[in-house]
């Protein structure tokens, strides 16, 4: 045994080795079959023509799908109605959820309460949320025209030119509490002294938001930032609550369309190049990830 | 109560070498202290009789019996942790009861040796409350309770007191030493904390860089350090180390000759080292152990009671000496004052290796 | 008054105003939807009226003549066969992330990013699979698809939580004469138990909510709840009591569980990160 740990030049015995790889088995497996399989075979999907009608006559494609999707306006449509939702309700998500993590943090009284009650939408079904909203927002039906109305505004909140903003808005009503959530507890593990310090250097408190303050959050905002980025892309049930992508195509987003294509029209090779498409931008983010996390880490240690 | 032998114990973590070729032979019943600076391969070495981490090289032998392929569990040995490892989910009875119910005693008699380590410690109130609602003292009687219970053949501390404060330290010093006296179980004991091993060790082992410097008493340790090593680590405050040349029977540096009667012919460069208590005030001791006088400019006292300590500068060389208050009368800072060093008390140290001349 | 106390009420004033709008934007949906599931089906559709005798109508519609309690059985099934997966799998898991550093920080960071992979590239092939084994419209396919997100997320809050415990602990233990599988039983596990419940209820919200997979896989009597609740928007009017019904019976119970997980849920999301 010390003869085999010598040649590892490690100085665990050969029974402990074991155990490690043994503890992490079913994990591998588990992830092994559900995760990475799927992840091949959509690979392989992606290269063929595979349509769920046609399954007796699936064809070595090549790159003809991807090819395809950069021809296809509706697919183009999609990237930039989901790249306009994420940049829109992620930014909205982070002023809002900043500001409202500064003021929560300095509550002199019922912030646990206030807290634990702003942090509920993040735990609600997204389907449940998006009908929520559809029936509140609904022109005959909802209670938010007929409370506007009484103020003489109308507002047609799913129609077109506003549908989206709309959607982004049921997305800040979710998730906000998912950036207030980060952003308090990393305000609340930040160190005192600078403050302390600025305090007694007079600094205003615009200044020692902006000097003090930001830089110090500047690790916990980017990583939220990337998270809730990475999970906006995601975007579906509100969708397939509310508008099912209309009117004309103004809120189909990316996960959407790929639904409607490979489940609707059981284009399945098609879907499938879509899907990497939307892997190799969530990969560029994860790799990004990876970097602020481990960055994040060596400064700690 | 067996005693404790390594032999050419090395351990490697990945490239790193912690420990090299350590032969250490501890005796029945001896309380040993395993003193160095941090990194020194003291905690490895006590990890490594607990049977928590395996040998690179080497063999480990409690009494008679190789236990070098051990698990930790088959070696009957007891460890108190620095942060006391007290399980969390468990009352204080159930800490104590855990490693006496994996050897599947029964419940009555370990009842009954609960009580009696209770009543030992003054555990009594304690036994069903749970770790987080005791204090610390409380955390670290528990700890060793846990430890005695089992009555094993070898208790092993890793820095058991460096968690409380300054008081209870030196309370619960005391009492593990009270301890040792009724059980004489052999201990090996962890610290990186010098005035604590020199109080509380029969045997001291300092360490540094994963080797062995020195194995002796405490006395031994301080009044013939093996090296300059163990020399600067040991005693508060530290040796005051001269740099200079042996010549011709005497001492010649910092601005000093000091002839050494005694010293033979040795020549070359060599570092004198005297500890605080051993510089004394010109006419304060007897003339034959005096060394020729010399003078220094006085820069700080720092009363500590009965004692200060006076710091002295010296051709731009600093050296502390602890002098008697009553004595203090004579020395006003920035006037001269004049030394005499203790002869029977001077270290001498080979400037190149370091090792004792 | 002097002019910093002023500024310091009037400070005050903003905060409080800003946090009570914040809980009246977050807090007045569910309320409008509860007072709809109380109102007689005739007056569902009317914005305008809030107050008015309650009724029980709606909620004696979806709980006794629908499928609803069904697909909340449905629903159960597939969160707490996922979830007791996930834990069983993601355990050992983590403890051997946790103490052996298996694989480093990339391993760690791997388990993070597989929770991140896109749903949309894994249902075509998921889909794909259970239609060859005939297992569309069965829950089997659900609980196949959840794994894919609940095994990573519970693995990584385990990471996290088994890194807090000492390791001294199990050591203990190991010197006391245990094993270290006995150490790992009876010390780290119970030493994690609230990390298990946090990363379980975690997991079993993420399995409830989920739309997406289910809408795809399962159908007819093997629907899961939000699946069922997708179906209740007619354009008639009427139909809105019994869906504000369904919706609070969705909701109800994961904000229930998010109030004993909210505590863990930092540390939790913060997972494994820390020693990344």
């Amino acid at each position: 045994m010390a003869v085999e740990a010598e040649a590892n030049g490690m100085a665990i015995p050969a029974s402990r080795w074991g155990l490690r790889y043994r503890l992490l088995l079913p994990l591998t497996l588990t992830l092994g079959a559900v995760l990475l399989y799927p992840l091949l075979f959509s690979f392989w999907v992606s290269l063929h023509r595979y349509q769920l009608t046609r399954l007796q006559d699936v064809r070595f494609a090549g790159l003809r799908n991807y090819l395809k999707l950069f021809e296809d306006p509706a697919f183009w449509n999609a990237i930039l109605n989901t790249l306009t939702f994420v940049f829109g309700a992620v930014t909205l998500e982070l002023v809002l959820g900043f500001a409202l993590a500064l003021l929560l943090h300095r509550l002199p009284r019922f912030r646990h309460l206030a807290r634990a009650m702003l942090l509920t939408p993040m735990f609600v079904t997204p389907i449940a949320v998006g009908l929520m909203f559809r029936f509140l927002l609904n022109q005959q039906l909802g209670v938010l025209p007929w409370l506007l109305e009484g103020l003489g505004i109308r507002i047609d909140w799913f129609g077109p030119g506003m549908a989206l903003f709309s959607i982004i808005l049921i997305d800040v009503w979710q998730w906000t509490p998912f950036m207030l959530l980060l952003l308090l507890a990393g305000l609340e593990s930040l160190p005192k002294a600078p403050f302390e310090a600025a305090r007694i250097d007079g600094a205003s408190a615009w200044m020692t938001f902006t000097r003090v303050t930001l830089p110090l959050m500047k690790p916990v905002l980017l990583v939220a930032i990337v998270i809730r980025g990475l999970d906006a892309f995601k975007v579906f049930e509100y969708i397939y609550a509310i508008t099912r992508g209309g009117p004309g195509g103004s809120t189909e987003t990316i996960l959407f369309y790929i639904y409607k294509v490979g489940f609707r029209f059981f284009r399945m090779g098609e879907a499938a190049a879509m899907a990497y498409v939307l892997v190799a931008v969530t990969l560029a983010l994860v790799t990004l990830l990876y970097l602020l996390m481990t960055r994040e880490g060596r400064r700690r240690s | 109560m067996p005693g404790v032998r390594l032999e050419k114990v090395s351990k490697r973590f990945g490239e790193v070498r912690t420990l090299r070729d350590i032969d250490l032979e501890i005796a029945d019943g001896s309380f040993t202290v395993l003193v160095g600076p941090s990194g020194c391969g003291k905690t490895t070495t006590l990890r490594l009789v607990a049977g928590l981490e395996t040998v690179s090289s080497g063999r480990i032998l409690i009494g008679e019996r190789d236990v070098t392929a051990l698990e930790p569990r088959e070696r009957n040995v007891a460890m108190v942790f620095q942060n006391y490892a007290l399980y969390p989910h468990m009352t204080v009875y159930d800490n104590i009861a855990f490693g006496l119910r994996a050897k599947r005693m029964d419940e009555a008699e370990i009842r009954r040796r609960i009580l009696d380590v209770a009543a030992m410690l003054g555990l009594g109130d304690l036994l069903a409350r749970r770790p987080g609602e005791l204090s610390g003292g409380q955390q670290q009687r528990v700890a060793i309770g846990r430890a005695i219970v089992r009555e094993p053949n070898l208790f092993l501390f890793d820095e058991p007191l460096s968690n409380l404060d300054a008081k209870l330290r030196i309370g619960m010093r005391t009492e593990l030493l009270k301890l040792h006296r009724e059980l004489g179980t052999t201990t090996i004991y962890v610290t990186h904390d010098q005035e604590e091993a020199m109080t509380m060790g029969d045997r001291i082992v300092v360490m540094e860089a994963g080797e062995i410097r020195q194995t002796g008493t405490p006395r031994e340790i301080y009044f013939r350090p093996a090296d300059l090593m163990v020399a600067r680590f040991v005693g508060s405050p530290p040796m005051n180390i001269f740099e200079g040349r042996l010549e011709g029977g005497a001492f010649e540096g910092a601005g000093l000759r000091l002839p050494l009667p005694g010293i033979g012919s040795f020549a070359g460069r060599v570092l004198l080292g005297v500890r605080p208590e051993d510089i004394h005030l010109a006419g304060t001791l007897e003339p034959e152990r005096a060394s020729a006088p010399f003078s220094a400019r006085v820069e700080v006292i720092e009363l500590l009671g009965a004692r200060a300590i006076v710091t002295f500068a010296l051709e731009g060389a600093e050296i502390k000496a602890v002098v008697e208050e009553r004595q203090l009368d004579t020395l006003r800072e920035d006037t001269d004052a004049s030394l005499v060093l203790d002869h029977h008390r001077l270290h001498l140290f080979d400037a190149e290796s370091g090792e004792r001349v | 008054m002097t002019v910093p106390l002023l500024r310091r009420r009037l400070y005050l004033a903003l905060q409080t105003g800003v946090v009570g709008l914040a809980l009246l934007t977050v807090l007045f949906p569910f309320f409008w939807i509860f007072l709809t599931s109380l109102k007689p089906p005739d007056l569902v559709a009317r914005p305008d009226v809030w107050t008015f005798l309650p009724s029980a109508a709606n909620w004696r519609e979806v709980f006794l003549e629908s499928d609803v309690p069904r697909y909340i059985a449905n629903s159960l099934l597939v969160g707490v066969v996922t979830v007791a997966i996930a834990l069983l799998v993601g355990f050992p898991a983590a403890y051997s992330f946790s103490r052996y550093g298996t694989g480093g920080g990339l391993a760690r960071f791997a388990v993070l990013a597989a929770e991140m992979v896109p749903p949309a590239v894994l249902i075509v092939p998921l889909f794909l699979v259970m239609y060859r084994l005939a297992l569309t419209n069965t829950l089997v396919a659900v609980i196949a698809a959840h794994l894919t997100f609940v095994v990573p997320v519970v693995t990584w809050f385990l990471i996290g939580f088994v890194d807090e415990v000492p390791r001294e602990l199990e050591e203990q233990a190991m010197v006391d004469g245990y094993t270290r599988g006995q150490a790992i039983l009876r010390v780290v596990l119970p030493a994690v138990r609230p990390g298990i419940a946090a990363a379980g209820i975690f997991g079993f919200v993420l399995s409830w909510n989920d739309m997406f997979y289910a809408l795809i896989l399962t159908g007819g009597a093997s629907k899961t709840l939000p699946v069922a609740i997708a179906g209740y928007w007619t354009f008639r009017g009427i139909e809105m009591g019994k869906m504000a019904v369904a919706i609070l019976l969705a909701v109800v119970p994961v904000l229930v569980a998010s109030f004993f997980v909210q505590k863990h849920l930092v540390k939790g999301l913060g997972g494994g990160a820390v020693k990344m």
